[in-house]
């Protein structure tokens, strides 16, 4: 289906360049039209990513965000839409979606 | 019942009295049960027999629930024809609107709100539709990554792939926890884990419990759970089934 969307943590950038992916993560820092996002794995620790976005959408720092965008060439994430989580969400259940969606990926994408 | 369906009466009218009953009787079983569900697992499900159960990888559909983001709203005035999106797929479905409520039960229903929905599922003109539906609106979202973790959970069940009764309490952990806490494995090494393992599941499995599956569900890769097999094997703990990917416990 063309409007799915994997969901993918900083480590899995790499396999999914040219995609439209969603990833659930947290501001770390935010420097002009750049954030740097912290995404929970289950394949490495404290792994940041960089994400480049639009005046029209609208970040804060230390809030949790759920980004559907599109992996570019360089391993930086382009925000598409964004939808706020707050601040309390469980990593580990991050971690573990991302796994266990890409382990039963045939009832979330082709 | 079952003598019913073996009459083979279907077509005749006579049949289609005791298909009736039958199919009642399955509903009133299934119906009970609210399943967590992807969108594509909605839009992948197909009914086995004629007007029956939609089934979707083993896992029957009845009762659904799922959670998306509102992508489109469409006001008809008797009802919002609402159009939802879960980044697994897309379905379209109307929420009635009771003139009699209060005129703000429907406000959260707009464009690019997370909402959890449920609802039976139907299809007309080869799409899917959720009748009965009911909607809610998310505050905490942790119940997105909760609901799909429970989808994964419910899918695999029907796989199979987990135990659903006595083993729930693990299973369910092992899809929250990271890696085999240590209360999991129990301090035991891995050839103890998989022999473990293979004796748990033998009873189930008479043609051998596979390699994959034993990997897959202790977190180790199949060239290990291999190399551990024949090793047991070797100490005759083990031995292999109808296959060499699949070993039973002595």
């Amino acid at each position: 289906m063309a409007d799915s969307t994997p969901r993918i943590d900083g480590s899995l950038l790499e396999q999914y360049k040219n995609r439209t992916v969603r990833v659930i993560g947290k501001v770390e820092q935010i420097d002009g039209s750049n954030l740097k996002l912290y995404t929970p794995s289950d394949n490495s620790n404290n792994l940041s990513i960089t994400v480049s976005t639009t005046p029209d959408l609208e970040f804060q720092q230390g809030i949790w965000y759920e980004i559907i965008g599109r992996v570019l060439d360089n391993l930086t994430l382009r925000a598409i839409d964004i939808q706020n989580f707050g601040e309390n969400i469980n990593e580990k259940a991050v971690a573990g979606l991302v796994k266990y969606s890409n382990k039963s990926s045939e009832i979330f994408y082709e | 019942m079952a003598s019913d369906y073996n009459g083979g009466d279907y077509n005749t009218s006579g049949g289609f009295d005791s298909t009736g009953g039958g199919s009642q009787g399955t509903r009133t079983q299934t119906k009970n049960s609210l399943t967590p569900v992807t969108i594509k697992q909605i839009n992948d499900s197909k009914p086995i027999i004629q007007d029956g159960e939609f089934v979707v990888h083993n896992l029957e559909l009845n009762l659904v629930s799922f959670v998306g983001v509102i992508r489109k709203v469409t006001d008809n005035t008797s009802n919002l024809q609402v159009q939802i999106e879960d980044g697994t797929g897309s379905i379209e479905l109307r929420k009635w609107v009771d003139d009699n409520a209060q005129e703000d039960a429907n406000t959260f229903i707009r464009d690019g709100k997370y909402v959890y929905v449920t609802g039976s599922v139907k299809e007309f003109g080869g799409k899917k539709n959720i009748q009965h539906t009911t909607f809610r609106e998310i505050t905490d979202y942790n119940e997105v990554l909760y609901h799909h973790l429970s989808a994964i959970d419910s899918h695999l069940k029907a796989q199979g792939t987990i135990k659903s009764d006595s083993g729930a309490q693990g299973s369910t952990n092992g899809l929250f926890v990271s890696g085999p806490s240590a209360s999991e494995t129990g301090g035991l090494s891995t050839a103890d884990r998989i022999h473990e393992y293979i004796s748990e599941n033998t009873p189930s499995m008479p043609e051998g419990v596979p390699v994959q599956l034993i990997a897959q569900n202790l977190n180790l890769l199949v060239d290990d759970v291999i190399l551990h097999c024949g090793k047991l094997t070797e100490d005759a703990k083990i031995y292999a089934g109808y296959d060499e990917n699949g070993f039973l416990a002595v």
